[in-house]
């Protein structure tokens, strides 16, 4: 992952002051920026002049930065056909799971299908061997694949046994019921609940305890004060949390700063580019990235903190969370990293008792 | 896939034929992107292409960045029927020159 020097942060910021006002131009704007971060930089520009209404001009610089882009990052390219699909607007194009369709293709990418399986792997080898009847939940289960390959790992690894309870939460009621309907024909003997919900909504009255808690790209839907506020509720009720996330500085960083352009630019460019890779017919590929990871895209280029949906966090900041959230009786079990390149993590996190 | 090259002054010209996906994408980058550096201009005729992907599209992009790295001008041509109208509008079409 890439990161700005404060000097870069301030020069960047000076210079989008100068665009915002018509000053400069692409193409006599890139006199010190780094070679390789000069579509980065194009990409800030332009949605920072898209979301100011300067609408036009926006779709410019970022049609320009798409010809700059290096390979492996799909971020430029693929916005400037969003604009030219959405009447040159940075708009949030649907409820994000509304339908699991764009999700499911997604989750069938195959550098995801192989971090996945690092995942399962990291958590045979960080989790204890569980004697009694095994209690699970699933925060954000999407559509339980990932905790039905999980649970048949786990058992095979001789880590747990019979299966007492498994617990589904997930905002989406499409998500719900095709977990329900996976999980509960995977694992018969076990009592599957699903619960229709978000983690801010249930946390205040979970009952019951857990062994295990899990959630894999879903945490990050909450700010850090709220993770946290959920974190505390819900740590008296498990013995292991894990979460499954995307290495990105999308919390903190200020609305139209630099450091969340680049950090977005990197994240969703590379994500683009697996679903782009992952062979589809447009007709699939396009709404699989529209409705899902263009609706958070372009949410941090429109939606202040607070506002938006997703603040993916660095594993340091994830680091302080949980010693913060899950207190002292919880300690770092695994941080391991399941995919990796010069753009972007994904890694296992968990913290156990 | 099939891709034949032919050399005029100053531009290269590219027939290609068939489908263009996640299959033949690597044939296509390996034939395409050495010629995309060399400076000269570039047209895709596109007249023979029956199917395009995801993966297809993010080949041409590639190669039309290479090409425009190296200053000089990409085109693609001979788009019809069904290709034609998914490139349309997929909005891809606002990054490449599209002829004919």
């Amino acid at each position: 992952m890439l990161f700005l020097s404060e000097e870069e942060k301030s020069e960047w910021r000076q210079r989008s002051d100068e665009i915002l006002r018509g000053a400069l131009s692409p193409g006599e704007c890139c006199d010190g920026i780094r070679p390789n971060l000069i579509p980065v930089f194009y990409c800030y520009a332009g949605t920072l002049l898209s979301a100011k209404g300067l609408e036009e001009k926006g779709a410019s610089w970022i049609r320009e930065g798409a010809m700059l882009e290096e390979e492996g990052v799909f971020f430029n390219s693929f916005l400037s056909s969003f604009l030219e699909r959405h009447g040159g607007r940075l708009v949030m194009p649907a409820v994000v799971f509304q339908d699991p369709a764009p999700f499911l293709h997604f989750a069938g990418v195959p550098t995801l299908k192989e971090a996945r399986a690092a995942f399962r792997v990291h958590c045979a080898h960080s989790l204890p061997v569980f004697t009694k009847p095994f209690r699970i939940m699933d925060i954000g289960c999407g559509d339980g694949g990932l905790l039905t390959a999980l649970l048949s790992h786990l058992r095979k690894a001789g880590r747990i046994g019979d299966i007492a309870e498994i617990v589904l939460l997930d905002a989406s009621r499409a998500m719900c019921a095709m977990a329900e309907e996976k999980v509960g024909h995977a694992f018969p003997q076990a009592s599957v609940r699903v619960v229709q919900s978000r983690i801010e909504n249930f946390s205040g009255g979970l009952e019951g305890h857990f062994d295990v808690m899990l959630s894999s790209l879903a945490y990050h839907h909450m700010p850090r004060e709220t993770k946290l506020v959920h974190l505390k509720k819900i740590s008296p009720h498990t013995d292991h949390f894990i979460i499954f996330e995307v290495d990105s500085n999308n919390d903190t960083p200020e609305q139209f700063s630099p450091e969340l352009a680049l950090s977005v630019y990197q994240s969703y460019g590379s994500l683009i580019d697996w679903v782009f890779s992952h062979d589809a017919p447009l007709e699939t590929a396009i709404p699989s990235v529209d409705a899902f990871l263009m609706m958070e895209a372009v949410s941090f280029f429109i939606q202040g903190r607070g506002a938006r949906t997703d603040y993916h966090m660095l594993r340091p900041q994830w680091h302080d969370l949980f010693r913060e959230g899950l207190g002292s009786a919880f300690t770092c079990r695994c941080d391991s990293i399941a995919y990796s390149d010069e753009y972007i993590n994904l890694y296992t996190i968990h913290y156990g008792r | 896939m099939e891709i034949i090259v032919a050399e005029q002054e100053g531009m290269v010209s590219l027939l290609i034929a068939g489908r263009l996906d996640g299959t033949s994408s690597g044939e296509f980058e390996k034939a395409v992107l050495p010629l995309a550096s060399s400076g000269k201009a570039l047209v895709l005729d596109c007249k023979g292409l029956l199917y395009i992907s995801s993966a297809g599209i993010r080949s041409i992009l590639m190669t039309a960045r290479k090409v425009k790295a190296s200053g000089a001008s990409f085109s693609v041509r001979g788009l019809s029927g069904p290709v034609r109208e998914t490139f349309l509008q997929s909005g891809f079409g606002s990054l490449i020159t599209l002829e004919g």
